[in-house]
């Protein structure tokens, strides 16, 4: 009988030892615990912006985000190329002045442009920023599609072709001691679409970095770059799960495989992103600059690299290249792995890229 | 040995303090399944039950419309009529962090539950 009742206080007791312990735990891991919350917003590069990260309060998080919002509306007011700000020389005022004269921009202009030619030299002409008069065509086309209910016809190959003779890269002339750029060729127009929004959005990591931000993650219309590492109950750092997105749209997986990246970026090109369809055949927004038409070689290309610049430019690039020409590019360069999906939804990896897999 | 009446009465009320207590100190987000929240340009416009099916209507002065379905825990946009169609295209959400983005009309669904997204962000 006496063991029963030694039992039972026992148990009695224990009960609540153990709450009051979870209770002193829980004090504790709240004053050293950072907590995680997110924020979205819709206003630049036409995308959405997503921002994950963890802080001691909302008020500093909310900061936080302000601050990649005002750096991103900065960089996506510099590298437009539809809308004119007041005051402000951005790439569609280098446009305008296309044959005419060489505009003053500011140096983040001059770094983006130096940048996307170096991009163009490494992809081997996989992406030409200098091929706006071609892919304005179809940006033509395509915004007519999304706002008209009756179907539009595809650009004549005629045009696209005469478009395609003002697309040479040499014809853009840097000016790095005066801060100018000029087009030598009237008929040429940058389209920075391959290159801006990657580029933007490593420049605000690296500025977010500078000020002593850590535990953070961007992704600008799904170009992810993170800050750190992610925290985990404990508040220990652990690396974050980034999926990508599974190109079958009805499916309930939204993503096909889910990476895990700690101060690393990746970022995907996919067909289902932007296209419209005629005679029930979609056409997306990457073109190839060897045949001017949308590639059909893949549902999606993802890089996983460091910097988001090159991860943006470069999946554009493999996107636009067989898969041995992709394959031998991405091997050929250190730290860069890439993600492959055929049309038949089968998965190809570059080497090294499987052992990042969650 | 005789089990006394007692020590099973106090046995008794271990066991249920014992489950009370736990359910008394669960954390509050896990004794409901979640919140859908639809905000438009950034602003709350209405937050729904993840648990209760529903089909929610949107309309604002421009005429613009976008209808948001729950059914089974699971959210999709079932109508719209933004110029694009991507946020009708774009699936099913049913985890915590996981939005659908009409951007033509500044809407966005999202989600928050106790139920972890198997990952943080989606690259696309």
């Amino acid at each position: 009988m006496k063991t029963i009742r030694k039992l039972c206080i026992f148990i009695w007791i224990s009960v609540f030892f153990l709450q009051a312990c979870t209770r002193v735990e829980n004090t504790v891991a709240d004053k050293a615990q950072k907590t995680r919350y997110s924020a979205s917003f819709l206003d630049v590069f036409d995308t959405v912006t997503q921002v994950v990260g963890y802080a001691e309060t909302e008020e500093e998080f909310k900061s936080y985000s302000q601050m990649v919002q005002e750096r991103l509306e900065y960089y996506h007011r510099l590298y437009d190329i539809y809308n004119d700000y007041e005051g402000i020389a951005n790439i569609k005022t280098i446009n305008d002045k296309a044959g005419m004269e060489a505009v003053k921009v500011d140096k983040d202009i001059i770094d983006l442009l130096k940048f996307s030619k170096e991009m163009y030299v490494q992809t081997d002409g996989k992406v030409n920023i200098a091929m706006g008069s071609v892919l304005r065509i179809w940006h033509d086309i395509r915004e007519t599609a999304t706002n008209s209910t009756t179907e539009v016809s595809l650009p004549a190959m005629e045009e696209l072709t005469l478009a395609n003779q003002y697309v040479d890269i040499e014809k853009l002339i840097i000016n790095e001691e005066e801060s100018t750029v000029f087009l030598a060729d009237a008929n040429m127009r940058l389209d920075v679409g391959s290159t801006a929004k990657g580029y933007a959005t490593e420049q605000v990591a690296r500025y977010l970095k500078e000020q002593g931000i850590d535990n953070i993650m961007l992704s600008v219309g799904g170009n992810v770059r993170a800050v750190g590492s992610k925290l985990d109950d404990n508040g220990n750092p652990i690396p974050w799960s980034v999926g990508i997105q599974n190109p079958d749209m009805t499916s309930e997986n939204q993503s096909i495989v889910v990476v895990n990246i700690e101060d690393k970026t990746l970022v995907t090109s996919g067909v289902y992103e932007r296209y419209f369809t005629v005679g029930g055949k979609n056409y997306h927004h990457i073109i190839d600059p060897d045949t001017l038409y949308p590639g059909e070689s893949y549902l999606s290309v993802s890089i996983l690299c460091e910097d988001s610049g090159q991860a943006d430019a470069l999946s554009t690039a493999v996107f636009n290249m067989d898969l041995e020409q992709g394959r031998a590019l991405i091997e050929s360069l250190e730290n860069v792995e890439a993600m492959w999906i055929l049309p038949d939804m089968q998965i190809v990896y570059s080497s090294g890229f499987e052992k990042n897999l969650k | 040995m005789r089990v006394k009446k007692t020590d099973i009465i106090l046995l008794s009320v271990i066991g249920i303090l014992a489950v009370l207590s736990f359910f008394a100190f669960r954390p509050k987000e896990l004794q409901d399944k979640g919140k859908v929240s639809i905000s438009v340009n950034a602003k709350e416009e209405k937050v729904l039950d993840l648990a209760e099916d529903t089909v929610y209507v949107y309309e604002n002065d421009k005429g613009y419309t976008n209808t948001i379905s729950i059914s089974g825990g699971k959210v999709r946009m079932t109508d719209a009529n933004c110029p694009d169609q991507l946020c009708v295209h774009q699936g099913v959400i049913a985890k915590d962090g996981e939005m659908i983005v009409c951007l033509p009309h500044g809407l966005v669904v999202e989600i928050e539950s106790s139920e972890e997204a198997e990952a943080d962000i989606i690259a696309k």
